[in-house]
C-alpha cells in the first residue's frame, strides 16, 4: 500500500476574531459529506485554554486509489460572546483559531499487490515509472485543487478578505 | 535531489493607501492563471487588531515546464491596519479599503524535481553537476530569464493595480 499522505497537501488558515464556531463545525462536516467522503471525527480534545477537533474523510476514487482528507481545528482562549446582527441576538465565539487542511491519497488500499515481493516490485515499477505522470495529474493535481476549493469555501464561510481567487 | 537556481531573491514592494485586499489578490491570481501556473496557498492568516485587520498570506505559483524544470514564484503578502472606509468619488459614495501592504517575492527554478538522477550514487552526482554546469547551462539560463520576466510582469501588474507608476512616464 503506497501512502502519499505527506505529499505536499498541507495548508494552514489562521484567524483571530469573532466567528460562528458551531456553524463552521457544521459547514466542514457538511462539505466532507456532500463531497461523498466517509466522515469520521477522529479526535476531540477540550483542554483549556485550547480545543482540538480532528476529522477524517475517506473516499474511494476507484478500485486502486483512495483520497483522504484530514482537517483539524485548533482553538485557543475560546469564549462565547453575544452580538446583535441584523436586529437578532446571536451567540458567537471569540477565539484564536488555526485550521490545518491536510490530505493525501492511498494507492492499492485493498492490498492487492501486497501478496509477495514480485507483485510489490511490479506495482512499484508501474506507479513510479510507467504511470508516474498520469498518476501525478490524475490524483495529485486533482486532489490538490480539491483541497484548494475546500480551503476557499472555509475562508468564504469565515468572511475572510482572501476568500477570492482566479482559479 | 532537487536543485534550486535562484532567479529573483527577496524583492519587496511596499504601499500605503487605498486598495482592496480582495482585488489585490485577484490581480496576482489572474496574472498567474493567465500564464498557466498552478497555485498553492501555504499559509493564510487574518487577525482583527485595534488598528484594523492584519493579513499574512504565503502563496506559491509553480509551473512544470517539462519533466526536468519547474518554475516557482513565492509571495509573502502582509497587510497591516486594514480598514474599510467610505470615500466620495465623482459624487458617489464608494466603500474601499485602506491600509499598508508589503509584498515580498522571490523566484527560482527547480531542476530534477522528480528525482530522475538521485544523488546517492557518486556517478549521478558528478554527472548532474557536469550536466547542469556545462551541457544544460544555456537551457537553465533561459528558464531563469523566463522566471525573472514573469516576476517582473507580476510586479508591474501589482504596481498598476496600486497605481504606483503614476509619475513614471510624466515629464
Amino acid at each position: 500500500m503506497a501512502d502519499y499522505s505527506k505529499y505536499g497537501f498541507h495548508r494552514i488558515i489562521k484567524y483571530r476574531g469573532i466567528f460562528d464556531f458551531d456553524g463552521l463545525y457544521k459547514f466542514i462536516t457538511k462539505w466532507i459529506k456532500d463531497n461523498d467522503f466517509d466522515f469520521q471525527e477522529s479526535k476531540l480534545v477540550d483542554k483549556p485554554p485550547y480545543q482540538i477537533y480532528k476529522f477524517v474523510g475517506r473516499k474511494k476514487a476507484n478500485y486502486y486509489a483512495m483520497f483522504l482528507i484530514t482537517p483539524e481545528i485548533w482553538l485557543w482562549e475560546a469564549k462565547s460572546v453575544e452580538i446583535i446582527k441584523d436586529g437578532k441576538k446571536k451567540t458567537l465565539t471569540e477565539a484564536r483559531m488555526k485550521i490545518i487542511i491536510n490530505g493525501g491519497y492511498i494507492l492499492d488500499y485493498d492490498g492487492d499487490f501486497e501478496g509477495n515481493a514480485g507483485l510489490k516490485n511490479m506495482e512499484s515499477l508501474f506507479v513510479n515509472k510507467i504511470m508516474y505522470h498520469e498518476f501525478l495529474l490524475k490524483y495529485f493535481d486533482y486532489f490538490d485543487y480539491y483541497l484548494f476549493d475546500f480551503m476557499t469555501e472555509v475562508k468564504k464561510f469565515l468572511e475572510m478578505e482572501t476568500a477570492t481567487n482566479a482559479y | 535531489m532537487v536543485e534550486l537556481h535562484h532567479a529573483v531573491f527577496g524583492e519587496t514592494l511596499e504601499f500605503e493607501g487605498l486598495f482592496t485586499v480582495k482585488d489585490l489578490f485577484k490581480t496576482i491570481d489572474q496574472y498567474f492563471r493567465f500564464k498557466r501556473f498552478d497555485k498553492k496557498i501555504v499559509f493564510d492568516e487574518e487577525f482583527d487588531t485595534e488598528e484594523g485587520k492584519y493579513f499574512h498570506l504565503k502563496t506559491q505559483y509553480y509551473k512544470k515546464v517539462d519533466a526536468y524544470v519547474r518554475l516557482e514564484t513565492r509571495f509573502w503578502i502582509y497587510v497591516y491596519n486594514y480598514k474599510i472606509i467610505e470615500k466620495e468619488v465623482e459624487g458617489e459614495k464608494v466603500r474601499i479599503g485602506q491600509g499598508k501592504a508589503s509584498i515580498k517575492f522571490d523566484a527560482f527554478l527547480q531542476t530534477g524535481y522528480i528525482n530522475t538522477m538521485p544523488d546517492n550514487k557518486p556517478f549521478y552526482f558528478l554527472f548532474r553537476i557536469l550536466y547542469e554546469q556545462y551541457f544544460a547551462k544555456p537551457y537553465i539560463d533561459y528558464w531563469k530569464n523566463v522566471a525573472i520576466h514573469v516576476t517582473n510582469e507580476a510586479k508591474t501588474e501589482i504596481s498598476s493595480y496600486l497605481n504606483l507608476n503614476k509619475f513614471l512616464y510624466e515629464k
